[in-house]
């Protein structure tokens, strides 16, 4: 992100008034690469095998 | 097999989010189309209680799971105007100029009541090394 855009996002932010403000609680969230690298070997083996081309 | 990603392949996907989200919003139910990530609810499809345009990013940085995962840090969102009353549960992160649901997650339900505001604190996205 250009550093000048950012800048005036925080900006924005730090200008904002609470009015009976409800904070979240946000759940982290966490990408697990483990099946992506699954398919990434089944399709190669499907190439390998002639039952797809690309 | 052992399994290995470098960092800077995390990190593009990461760098991906930061440079393409201008939208996070707060919906009631999960969100799976752009339509519901920017649309207020009650209008069409749209889940949305509340939106900020001014999403901002730190990091990436070393994840919190070893290896080589990586996580960035979405920054908090202070103080946003509820739109829309409802429950939240969910928030969204949007591409606007080429409408496209990118992430989502999840938040501990939570009432919202319109004109008051919402707050989002900062929370991480992170993506785990191979095993």
């Amino acid at each position: 992100m250009d550093p000048k855009e950012k800048a005036r996002r925080k900006l924005e932010k730090a200008m904002r008034q609470p009015v009976n403000d409800v904070v979240l609680e946000v759940q982290k969230g966490t990408i697990d690469i483990n099946d992506l690298f699954k398919k990434i070997d089944e399709r190669v083996k499907e190439k390998a095998d002639g039952k797809i081309s690309r | 097999m052992g399994k290995l990603v470098a960092s800077a392949v995390l990190d593009a996907a990461l760098q991906y989010l930061e440079d393409n989200v201008d939208w996070i919003s707060v919906c009631e139910g999960a969100p799976t189309t752009y339509e519901h990530a920017h649309s207020n609810k009650g209008t069409g499809a749209g889940k949305v209680l509340a939106h900020s345009v001014t999403p901002t990013f730190t990091g990436p940085a070393p994840g919190d799971g070893g290896g080589t995962s990586r996580k960035t840090a979405v920054d908090a969102e202070p103080t946003i105007t509820v739109d829309i009353t409802g429950n939240a549960d969910h928030v969204a992160l949007v591409k606007t100029g080429t409408t496209v649901l990118l992430y989502v997650t999840t938040c501990t339900l939570q009432t919202l009541t319109a004109a008051n505001t919402v707050t989002i604190p900062t929370w991480d996205i992170e993506i785990g090394s191979p095993t």
